[in-house]
């Protein structure tokens, strides 16, 4: 599949890649370099992702719902507004991940646990 | 154990002040150091199994490859702690400060973490199996590859705003 010139494949070096609104859905990108990569309002419904890198990606307002972003590593990266239901987050590393806005519910965070709105917040 | 103790020179009491001592590997097993001031404080490979740490201040102390099994540090501040393969199996956590801690490696089987304070802490890696983590916070922290099989996650908090909640 090519995708704004760039071949979408398992392990593809896509570092920096500018694929903003692109339609990824289902696609498979498992442990893809799209570290740097702008993927704002990208649509990656149910996304193979699993060990992605995308460290620093601007995943702004990406449709993300029930992808497969197990151990992915989003270090820094911009989720902000990004739609994550029911996204496997099974081991992904967010630290410093920017989450305003981002829509979580169902998320799965570890086996047999899901994400739920705080009410308290 | 008998009340007080000395070890290389230090007193081991509650409220004992052992900033920045030198305790490395020292037995310690069972002792009482019940809000005892430990900043700083080397136990690296110390033996601490059913310590009573309780509310002691462990600012940035070097507890690596120590045994803590079953001990008490209900309340204690392990801030920036280095607890890198450190043996807490079975300790009491609730409601400790571990925020910034190295737990990579940790063994935390079993252990109660209760409404602890992860933030910002390293638990790559680290062994999780049947810990009661009720209410903790972790945001920030390092995760990957930590061990969650059987942990009690209800109401954890990973993502502001967010709370765990187990799939029926």
């Amino acid at each position: 599949m090519i995708k704004n010139g760039y071949e979408i494949k398992p392990k593809a070096i896509l570092r920096g890649a500018d694929l903003s609104n692109a339609n990824l859905e289902e696609a498979n990108l498992r442990e893809a370099d799209l570290n740097y990569a702008k993927l704002s309002n990208a649509f990656l419904l149910g996304a193979n992702l699993e060990s992605v890198n995308m460290y620093h990606a601007d995943l702004k307002g990406a449709d993300l719902n029930y992808a497969n972003l197990h151990k992915a590593f989003l270090l820094g990266a911009d989720l902000s507004n990004a739609n994550l239901v029911g996204a496997d987050l099974r081991g992904a590393d967010l630290r410093e991940a920017k989450l305003e806005g981002a829509n979580l519910e169902g998320a799965i965070i570890s086996t047999g646990w899901i994400i739920t709105k705080n009410p308290l917040t | 154990m008998s009340s007080n103790i000395t070890i290389n020179g230090y007193e081991i009491k509650p409220k004992a002040n052992l900033e920045n001592a030198d305790l490395r590997g020292a037995d310690l097993e069972g002792v009482n150091l019940e809000g005892a001031n430990l900043w700083c404080a080397n136990l690296e490979g110390a033996n601490l199994k059913g310590a009573n740490l309780q509310g002691a201040k462990l600012w940035f102390a070097n507890l690596e490859g120590a045994n803590l099994k079953g001990a008490n540090l209900h309340g204690a501040i392990l801030h920036k702690a280095y607890l890198i393969g450190a043996d807490l199996e079975w300790a009491n956590l609730q409601d400790a400060d571990l925020e910034g801690a190295d737990l990579n490696g940790a063994k935390l089987e079993d252990a109660n973490l209760k409404g602890a304070y992860l933030n910002y802490a390293k638990l790559s890696n680290a062994n999780l199996v049947g810990a009661d983590l009720h209410g903790a916070s972790f945001l920030d922290a390092n995760l990957q590859y930590a061990n969650f099989q059987g942990a009690n996650l209800k109401d954890a908090i990973m993502i502001e705003g967010w709370k765990l909640t187990k799939v029926s």
